[in-house]
């Protein structure tokens, strides 16, 4: 028997769970369950670089996106992917802050101060969290893989609940293998125990919330309704399904190696236990951190191709070097590779009678379009996986010639992982009009 | 689009024989709740827009003279002279319920189960806003995955604590004898339980959680269970995990609570010492001994006399940027030697000067930025070039060499190496942490579509003065540049590992620059002199422990708190001891609101 969660118990696979002879939904009846997945990466691309030159069903992967077919590596992606182009943020032009929260909320930040935002909405993902969980044990998870995150909530983290409710991304790999696999036994008389203490903390925090002021009283309802969560996964038992194979511990620290984080290896490994953990439906939802907005992370391992005597700066410093641009596009590259292996390990993770990218919505995204000015127009936005159907496959290069919302895609997204909404974004960033292009 | 907005505080301090105080226009009290129309300026990003350093500073309160300008010119606006302007009558500031911080933490789980059991817990990472992690605290919500980080610390801190035979003796103050010996569940549950909720707990409290008590002795046929699960059980209580202020409205302000005797008693603690009050404190608190500003005052002399200041500690080392360093990676191309162990011991240099100066009975404050001494070990004097007359494990008291013109923490490598880039120093993020930390001024956000580029290309790539010399004169770029790239090229000097250096790129650095009341300075020895006799320092270092103490940016309503405390500290001869008892005696201190904002 599986363990998850905290204690919350992963049964072996019941007959309901088995799927029916085509493999296309369980033997219930019940349609495998849709995953959505939030892959980020930091300052920016090379526009010219990443957009691919034709449109329409006929397009090739751009020099950026070549990463993405790679026959060394055996890694055959490209029909899993869409690209998007030429959408802008509507909800704030130009810079990190205005295009993350544009980007991930169809909302301008909140800005507290010069170094300090916090989003105003919640973020896509969270929306999505909220709608297709079902009665997973995690409603969502956020995994990172670079430690190097800086300034203010906004640029910290990739979801958010609200303004003040920032999820944090689990780093370190041994941690999220601890969290979504961790092992007690099934009977252990302390997973009632400790619902008892729940309970009895869920008590103090409603006291506590009525005799403080309101913001206050968000914040302990929102901790009450966290209690309310962990408390659903130890008495919740998770029926496995078929492909669900608990993984083996990993060993790898996330600590940098003479100043250098492991990036490669540690992303292996994130992306693994990822897989496992939408295979085994301990979770739907995923933000996925590889590098964060600005952020202190460098890529050691690149060719540097310096015209004068500096030496290596971090990549959000390097983006905004107009003479080491073909630096940035080295590490966009590197980037990609990155992301190959992550779909590729979707790829690869069977599922009934196809794999976790078929039944997966990714989008992979950055916060501004070129690092190098902050543009927020023409953002990059590469969506991989079929979403049980719902998405375009083999994918097709979309490109806007009027800088329509990104809120357009999101809100095309939302639809395709089953989320009923009409809406996406608010004020200028909202949008009505799903982007229906990608849409199978 | 970003609200560009710069928002400064000025007054002059009073001398007794004035009847108000002086304000500049457009004087502001911080980001807090309500924004009267006259408090904060807009700027624009015009090209042109004659910014710099406007105003002189005239906050000289030396003579009474009274000070005209004030730092108004940023981006013109303002312009003018002063307006003699009333401090408002004191208005509270919000009760946020802060929860502890993970050094906090630690320190309770400490007290209550020993070093052991803090040593077993892993509570989740802070997170800063506007610079100050007492504010996140303050205002961010615990998640899902946090709130379990407690749950497994919980019970690992209550199976380390009872393992320990130094700890577990002190927290079992009775042996339970079966699984339902409610008495002694609830023996221990009232008196542990009074330390960690740092007030006495109610009967149908106690009742809960002795009701967990029993219900684990009895499934696992074990009474010491019943104590695990109970303890590790308030350890996920909010009255544990947040610093609880919900006060009482004893009619002094209106719509305003006066803090409990047993909330200002965790108040001091957890601000001057960084542990629970002693059982002690609470009992005098209980009594009503905190009761009155003077019980405040005699209770935080005692605490400054006989405890370990760590909370106080914690706060400068955060202010003064010493952490950072350990966050804060450096390229391994150009600095292959620096490395975790430098890093520890420019930490441990920081904190020693901190201890040195801040902290040190009777010292002035002002120290930490003028001291010609620093503390290091061998490791630091390879690091530094300095000759080795020390060994890796004892620092040593040494005179700055006197060719690398250093004074005080801005010039110590943990500060040089956190406002620095990978490989080059930062003049923008130095100069910004000088007009942001240290005189309280606020430098807007850049425009969200900077691009430097633009910018024509410097005459010289030699020095970082010719490289940022076209961000200077841009009026766009300069309004905001000109008041921090002086201030950060002072400190040119030391590259982003905080080495010194004479050249750079073959050019002689040159460190010299003006300040704000037009006197010049040759270098950031004698940048940060001027910092330290500056009187918006006095009332900026009055501002931050006022944060750190209350878990808010100061209100408009809170003016004449600060006033206070930062007349406690230049009439005590800059010692912290006289901004602190100001402190506790203040009315922000000891009064709050419930109503708050969301977001302030």
């Amino acid at each position: 028997m599986l363990r998850g969660a905290a204690g919350a118990a992963l049964a072996i696979p019941t007959l309901d769970a088995m799927l029916n002879n085509h493999g296309t939904a369980f033997a219930n009846g019940a349609a495998l369950p849709k995953r959505f997945v939030v892959w980020f990466f930091g300052n920016g691309v090379r526009p010219e670089s990443w957009v691919p030159q034709v449109k329409g069903a006929t397009w090739s992967l751009s020099s950026e996106l070549s990463p993405l077919e790679d026959n060394v590596r055996n890694i055959h992606l490209k029909d899993y992917v869409s690209v998007v182009s030429g959408y802008n943020v509507k909800s704030g032009l130009y810079g990190h802050e205005n295009g993350i929260t544009g980007m991930l909320s169809g909302a301008p930040p909140l800005v507290l101060s010069a170094d300090t935002s916090k989003f105003s909405a919640p973020t896509f993902d969270q929306i999505v969290a909220k709608s297709i969980a079902g009665t997973t044990p995690f409603p969502s998870i956020q995994l990172g893989v670079s430690r190097r995150i800086t300034n203010g909530p906004s640029l910290k983290f990739l979801s958010h609940k609200g303004p003040d409710e920032p999820l944090t991304p689990w780093t370190e790999p041994v941690d999220v293998f601890n969290r979504l696999f961790g092992s007690t036994a099934a009977n252990d008389p302390k997973n009632v125990l400790r619902t008892n203490i729940l309970d009895a903390v869920k008590g103090d925090l409603a006291k506590l919330s009525a005799k403080v002021g309101s913001a206050d009283k968000q914040r302990l309802d929102a901790h009450a309704t966290a209690i309310s969560e962990m408390r659903h996964r130890l008495v919740t038992t998770q029926t496995a399904p078929a492909s669900c194979v608990k993984p083996a511990a990993p060993t790898l620290k996330n600590v940098p190696v003479n100043g250098q984080e492991p990036y490669e290896a540690v992303n292996r490994v994130m992306s693994d236990l990822m897989a496992m953990a939408l295979a085994c439906d301990l979770t739907r939802v995923v933000s996925y951190q590889f590098t964060p907005a600005v952020g202190g992370h460098f890529f050691d391992a690149l060719p540097v191709p310096f015209p004068f005597n500096i030496s290596l700066y971090s990549e959000h410093e390097i983006t905004h070097n107009g003479n080491v641009q073909g630096r940035v596009h080295e590490a966009v590259l590197y980037t990609m590779r990155n992301l190959a292996y992550t779909l590729n390990k979707l790829k690869t993770t069977a599922e009934g009678a196809g794999n976790l990218l078929d039944a997966s919505c990714v989008l992979a995204t950055t916060e501004v379009s070129l690092g190098l000015d902050h543009s927020t127009n023409n953002m990059p936005i590469l969506i991989a996986g079929k979403a049980g159907g719902a998405l375009k496959y083999p994918g097709i290069h979309h490109g806007s010639t009027t800088g329509q919302n990104t809120s357009d895609v999101m809100l095309a997204l939302l639809q395709a992982v089953g989320v009923p909404a009409t809406s996406a974004g608010v004020g200028p960033g909202l949008s009505t009009t799903p982007c229906t292009a990608i849409l199978a | 689009m970003l609200s560009l907005r710069s928002r400064f505080i000025l007054w002059v301090p009073l001398l007794a024989a004035c009847e108000g105080v002086i304000r500049s226009p457009g004087a502001a009290t911080g980001e807090t709740q309500s924004e009267p129309s006259t408090t904060h300026i807009d700027v624009p990003y015009a090209p042109g827009g004659a910014g710099g350093s406007g105003g002189t500073s005239g906050v000289g309160g030396s003579g009474g003279s009274g000070g005209s300008g004030g730092i108004a010119g940023h981006g013109g606006a303002g312009g003018g002279g002063t307006v003699a302007e009333v401090i408002p009558p004191f208005s509270a500031g919000a009760l946020r319920q802060r929860r502890l911080r993970a050094w906090q933490y630690k320190n309770a789980i400490e007290d209550l189960l020993g070093s052991k059991a803090m040593a077993a817990v892993a509570p989740p990472a802070d997170v800063s806003i506007d610079g100050l992690e007492v504010l996140g605290a303050a205002q961010l919500v615990l998640s899902t995955s946090q709130a379990e980080a407690y749950e497994t610390s919980a019970f690992a801190a209550v199976a380390a604590g009872l393992a320990d035979t130094a700890s577990a003796p002190k927290v079992l103050t009775c042996t339970p004898k079966a699984a339902t010996d409610t008495a002694c569940f609830r023996s221990i549950i009232s008196t542990w339980g009074r330390r960690a909720f740092r007030r006495t707990l109610g009967a149908t409290e106690v009742d809960v959680w002795a009701q967990i008590a029993v219900a684990a002795a009895t499934a696992y046929a074990a009474p010491l269970k019943g104590v695990e699960f109970a303890l590790a059980g308030m350890l996920q209580s909010p009255h544990f995990l947040y610093q609880v202020e919900t006060g009482v409205a004893d009619g002094t302000y209106p719509s305003t609570q006066k803090l409990s005797g047993t909330e200002l008693a965790t108040r001091l603690a957890f601000f001057i010492t960084g542990h629970l009050p002693t059982v002690a404190l609470l009992t005098t608190a209980e009594a009503g001994g905190l009761d009155t500003a003077a019980g405040l005052e005699l209770e935080a002399s005692k605490l400054l006399a006989t405890q370990s200041p760590a909370g106080l500690r914690s706060l400068f080392s955060e202010w003064f940027s010493t952490r950072e360093v350990a966050t804060q990676a450096k390229d391994p191309n150009v600095f292959p030697l620096y490395t975790a162990a430098i890093v520890a011991s420019l930490q441990k240099e920081a904190e020693m000067l901190i201890d040195a100066t801040v902290l040190a009975d009777g010292a002035d404050v002002r120290t930490v930025l003028t001291s010609n001494f620093t503390f290091v070990n061998s490791t630091l004097q390879t690091h530094y070039g300095w000759p080795v007359t020390a060994t890796a494990t004892t620092f040593v008291k040494v005179p700055f060499p006197a060719n690398e013109r250093r004074a005080g923490f801005m010039t110590q490598g943990a500060f040089l190496a956190s406002k620095a880039n990978t490989a080059a120093p930062s003049s923008t993020r130095r100069g910004k942490f000088v007009r942001d930390m240290l005189l309280c001024e606020t430098i807007p956000a850049p425009p969200p579509n900077v691009n430097d580029t633009m910018l024509p290309q410097p005459t010289s790539s030699a020095t970082a003065r010719d490289r940022v010399a076209p961000r200077l004169a841009s009026g766009y770029c300069g309004a905001c540049h000109k008041r921090m790239e002086p201030f950060g090229l002072s400190l040119e000097n030391f590259d982003a590992v905080g080495k010194f250096r004479a050249q750079e790129g073959g050019a002689i650095i040159d460190a010299s620059g003006k300040f704000d009341d037009g006197s010049t300075f040759a270098d950031g020895a004698e940048l940060s002199a001027k910092v330290a006799k500056d009187p918006r320092f006095a009332q900026c270092f009055a501002r931050m422990v006022m944060r750190e103490a209350l878990g808010h940016v100061d209100g408009e309503g809170e003016t004449v708190s600060v006033r206070d405390v930062a007349q406690g500290l230049s009439a005590s001869g800059f010692q912290l001891k006289g901004a602190l008892l100001a402190l506790v005696k203040s009315e922000a201190f000891r009064y709050g609101n419930l109503e708050g904002s969301a977001h302030p």
